[in-house]
């Protein structure tokens, strides 16, 4: 564990049974939380509970590593996700019960999304990174490349596509409100500060200078097809307004063809900045208690935008108007409605800055130490995006094993996911630190009900142990 | 420890099965079966808002639908010119040569075998002007026309004759023309001279004495060559009138019939009509003529009924006027507009012949000119002057209608491949301004109208009749909505159909019972055309 217990305290009952409650609490508070939003992004959940890597600061700044001195040498952090918040391809095949053949079944899909469905996928590939501790002092700095992206695909788009409008949307506005796609890329330059505040206590921060490299931001989304129960006209209602950056590029013709963005990793044409916030505490020697902020903060975009937005729309298509063809007999109907829709849909494009918020993250931790090497705890996620909350909540159990082996093992509910099955473990071999971690390794093993993957390997070089004279009683060592 | 190493041992060993239980269960994605894509879709096709006029005038703009302006009442006119004269038929200006000669004694020449001397004299001669029967000439305004001279003569003597007519008159000067026969040694001595009559005035009354006259003096001198008189010699003189156009004409025209023999207008309104009752409260039909001839005309009818085309049945007219007189214009340049309207005042049973869906208003009239004869003023014709009757047909649309069947077949042609459609359900939504309501049926027919399947076993509500307060003018709007559903078996024939037959029963608001309802130009009939598609696609 990264936050070393000098010394293990006594506990009384009393005191077991209060913690044990509020544990308890926060437990039950959290899986209600975890209820009410079930969606979100690849989390790591894992890498927190997982506080042997020199890594896991990246989720809570004051969660610290052991070694005096650590490099990402020569393989670092690198962390992949997929998940899909509708459904699963069990949902979406069946197997027919006169046979084994695989049937669609689009009812069962459907009735498994949410109003709002979320394909994600994520990626966080550490550059370069190195820390060193200086008493009670830590300071870390890293280079990362970190690339999110997110479709959003809304319930009544799939409804309308597989049963039309003729059935349950009639009468009904299919909403596709919130429909869309996000693309967040950039690579981050981080400076960051621990410091063991007392024997309980240990505070982390970080600071980030961020350079935007793509994004695609829907700002906003909001269509509606809503069919009339009687005279099944069609009425289009929304607006739309989407900002990018680096994407024009690669469409406009105007681009050169010896055209790099790669320059746009290191050159802050598009400058950001983040923070982030962790605290660890000790309430006694078996209750530790973890809390953190992750990637507070947003870009600029400035360089090679392209934004665009629509009009106010609210349309309704009645069919072909006879009259206009009584009374005018060169027009078509094509012609009319070709005329009617692009006015109608007109769209406003202009390459003006803007401004982005990044991938904010909540972390709420607590863990209970049934023995120095082994302890049990409940993490709790959040996520904020684009005005919307999501959250996960995870179950873990954790292990140590000396100081060359460490593993953790959790459940976790997200995405509006409820069979997710975490593990991690990470391995030390004199300097050398390996570690592994899928917070769903069901996605691997039984991909077809799975909704969410994804993996994080590392590759580090550990120097010095600051806690390796000191006597520790603490259970979380 | 030795419990946590177990623990742990535990959990390597339920990872390890379950990776190992997963090495057996794949995706099998080529065990997807052909599986059916069952889209239901519910599409508005189109729709239409319709008022008075675009329903009973657009199919032919010469009928017209006459709204009142003070209350918006809407009445259909059906107009036809039936007759129209212009002047030309009135007089008829042939071309024509007219003669006369001067015999030696008009010369004061006698026989003799050498004449040497001169001899002058003056005379006047007067000479017929051809007009078509009945037609007395008092004074014509040439437009144009031309008038050649001819003098002949066996003289052999030379002559110089100077003829004058005086009463054509260009620019009040008499017209004249001067002829010079010099003899060469042979005979006959002829000589020619041409007058153009344009703005000619030429007076054939010979001083208000006679018509169809004109005087021609001739001042003659001749002048003896020493050959001699035989003594049977005269000087012929030919009148050639040709190409002649008048500005203007008095006189007095006769009795001419100008024929008005028998026409027909057809009423539009019933013309996809096949059987009903139709009763319109207040038809009227009028004749109208526009006269600018210069006398007065009088119009005698003989026959007035309607017809069923189809049956054949006529409805005759009775108790209407037999003659109709048009008056004169005061003067020339204007004209005068006489109408004659037959209304249920003046016919004994006009609302009756009307309502018994006809196609056709026919009548059977002539027209006599000067029909009191000769008497003053005189007639006066120009050349633009016309004599047209026009009859009107004004049915304002205020009665009832029942049983009123319309039928008609449009074309058809659906080459789409159907293996994919379950069924098709067609929906008509009407809002219906109109106290007229409308039941339809409709047949889809092949190539040789033979029927493959009907729509409606029997007719449906497509439309229903709008409420009216006591005076009939609807009051409230009434909305109906009509469904069809296809079968597959019926989808399965629409490539076969070419033609539809639209089976349609109006009837205005309680027909039946004798309410009366009247149209106005507020009346607007909203319809939507939209059709639910439930599809099979296998895939």
């Amino acid at each position: 564990m990264t936050y070393n217990t000098e010394k293990m305290h006594t506990m009384n009952t009393r005191s077991t049974h209060t913690i044990g409650r509020s544990l308890r609490n926060l437990i039950l508070f959290s899986w209600i939380l975890g209820f009410a939003v079930w969606g979100s992004s690849q989390t790591n959940f894992t890498l927190y509970n997982l506080n042997e890597t020199a890594q896991a600061h990246y989720l809570n700044p004051a969660f610290r590593t052991k070694a005096k001195v650590y490099v990402s040498f020569p393989l670092g952090y690198q962390s992949f996700g997929v998940s899909n918040s509708g459904f699963t391809l069990n949902h979406l095949l069946q197997t027919r019960a006169q046979d084994d053949s695989l049937v669609l079944n689009p009812g069962l899909t459907m009735s498994k999304m949410a109003k709002l469905n979320y394909l994600n996928g994520e990626s966080t590939n550490e550059i370069f990174a190195f820390a060193f501790g200086v008493k009670d002092n830590y300071f870390s700095f890293g280079v990362t490349n970190k690339f999110h992206s997110s479709l959003v695909y809304p319930k009544d788009l799939f409804v309308f596509g597989f049963e039309g409008n003729g059935k349950s949307l009639l009468g009904q506005r299919a909403s596709l409100d919130g429909m869309g796609f996000n693309l967040l890329s950039y690579v981050e330059y981080a400076v960051g500060y621990n410091r063991k505040v007392n024997e309980k206590l240990t505070v982390g921060g970080r600071m980030k200078l961020l350079s935007g490299i793509a994004n695609v931001h829907m700002e906003k989304s909001e269509l509606g097809i809503t069919t009339d129960a009687e005279s099944f006209a069609l009425t289009i209602d929304g607006s739309a307004a989407v900002n990018t950056s680096g994407i024009k590029p690669f469409y406009d013709s105007l681009t050169p063809s010896n055209y790099n963005p790669s320059k746009k990793a290191y050159n802050f044409s598009n400058r950001g900045f983040a923070l982030d916030l962790g605290v660890n505490y000790e309430l006694t020697e078996k209750i530790r208690l973890s809390a953190s902020v992750v990637d507070l903060g947003s870009i600029q975009w400035k360089t090679e935008n392209a934004n665009f937005k629509t009009n106010n729309v609210n349309y309704t298509f009645n069919g072909v108007y006879i009259n206009d063809f009584l009374n005018d007999s060169t027009s078509t109907f094509e012609d009319k409605l070709t005329d009617t829709l692009e006015t109608i849909f007109s769209q406003q494009e202009d390459a003006s800055s803007y401004r982005t918020g990044l991938y904010t993250r909540f972390y709420l931790g607590g863990n209970y130490a049934f023995h120095k090497s082994f302890n049990v705890g409940a993490t709790l996620f959040n996520e904020i995006f684009n005005s919307k909350y999501r959250a996960g909540l995870l179950l873990s159990a954790n292990v140590k094993v000396n100081n060359w082996f460490a593993a953790t093992v959790n459940y976790s509910m997200y995405a509006r996911s409820f069979t997710n099955m975490g593990v991690g473990f990470t391995i030390k071999a004199g300097p050398i630190q390996w570690f592994a971690i899928s917070d769903n390794v069901l996605g691997f093993v039984f991909p077809q009900a799975s909704k969410n993957f994804h993996f994080s390997t590392g590759l580090n070089l550990l120097i010095g142990n600051t806690d390796k004279q000191k006597e520790s009683k603490a259970k979380f060592d | 420890m030795n419990s946590l190493k177990s623990s742990i041992g535990k959990w390597i060993a339920v990872y390890a099965l379950i990776f190992f239980a997963s090495s057996c269960k794949k995706l099998e994605f080529d065990k997807i079966a052909q599986t059916a894509w069952n889209p239901n879709l519910a599409i508005p096709l189109a729709y239409a808002d319709f008022g008075v006029y675009d329903i009973l005038a657009r199919q032919d703009s010469t009928d017209l639908v006459v709204i009142d302006p003070s209350t918006g009442a809407i009445a259909l006119v059906y107009k036809g010119e039936i007759a129209s004269y212009d002047a030309q038929t009135i007089i008829q200006l042939d071309d024509q040569t007219q003669q006369s000669a001067l015999s030696l004694a008009e010369l004061s020449l006698t026989a003799a075998p050498a004449f040497s001397g001169t001899v002058s004299v003056n005379e006047t001669e007067n000479v017929v002007f051809a007009a078509n029967a009945g037609v007395e000439l008092h004074q014509v305004n040439f437009k144009d026309g031309m008038l050649n001279l001819n003098v002949s003569t066996e003289l052999k003597h030379d002559i110089s004759v100077v003829v004058t007519f005086p009463e054509f008159t260009l620019n009040n000067t008499p017209v004249s023309r001067i002829l010079n026969l010099t003899y060469t040694g042979s005979t006959p001595q002829t000589a020619t001279a041409s007058i153009d009559l344009t703005d000619v005035l030429a007076d054939f009354t010979l001083g208000n004495t006679t018509v169809n006259s004109f005087p021609v003096t001739f001042q003659t001198t001749i002048t003896g060559t020493g050959e001699n008189v035989v003594g049977t010699e005269n000087i012929n003189f030919a009148y050639n009138f040709s190409a002649m156009e008048f500005e203007n004409a008095i006189g007095y025209f006769g009795q001419q019939n100008l024929g008005i023999s028998n026409d027909t207008i057809l009423l539009r309104l019933f013309e996809s009509t096949t059987d009903g009752y139709f009763e319109l409260t207040n038809p009227t039909v009028r004749f109208i003529v526009e006269n600018s001839f210069g006398f007065p005309v009088r119009i005698n009818f003989a026959e007035m009924k309607t017809i069923n085309t189809i049956t054949g049945q006529e409805f005759p007219l009775t108790g209407f006027p037999s003659t109709f007189n048009i008056n004169s214009p005061a003067a020339m340049g204007t004209s005068t507009t006489s109408t004659l309207e037959l209304n249920t005042s003046n016919t004994a049973n006009l609302t009756t012949i009307i309502s018994s869906v006809p196609k056709f208003f026919y009548f059977e009239a002539n027209a006599l000119s000067n029909p009191s004869g000769a008497v003053p003023p005189l007639n006066f014709v120009e050349d633009d002057s016309r004599f047209t009757v026009r009859t009107e047909v004004e049915l304002p649309l205020e009665g009832l209608a029942y049983g009123f069947e319309l039928r008609d077949t449009v074309d058809f042609n659906f080459n789409e491949s159907v293996d994919e459609i379950e069924s098709v359900m067609f929906r008509v939504i009407s809002d219906n301004g109109f106290p007229v309501a409308f039941k339809a049926q409709m047949t889809f027919m092949d190539q040789n109208y033979t029927p493959l399947f009907t729509i409606y076993g029997t007719p449906q509500d497509v439309l229903q009749a709008a409420l009216v307060d006591n005076e009939g003018k609807v009051n409230q709007r009434t909305k109906a909505v009509t469904d069809a559903t296809l079968t597959e078996g019926q989808i399965a024939l629409l490539p076969n159909a070419k033609y539809i037959l639209i089976n349609g029963v109006a009837q205005t608001l309680e027909a039946t019972n004798g309410e009366i309802v009247k149209l106005y130009d507020t009346y607007k009939l909203n319809l939507k055309l939209a059709m639910q598609v439930q599809g099979s696609l296998g895939f």
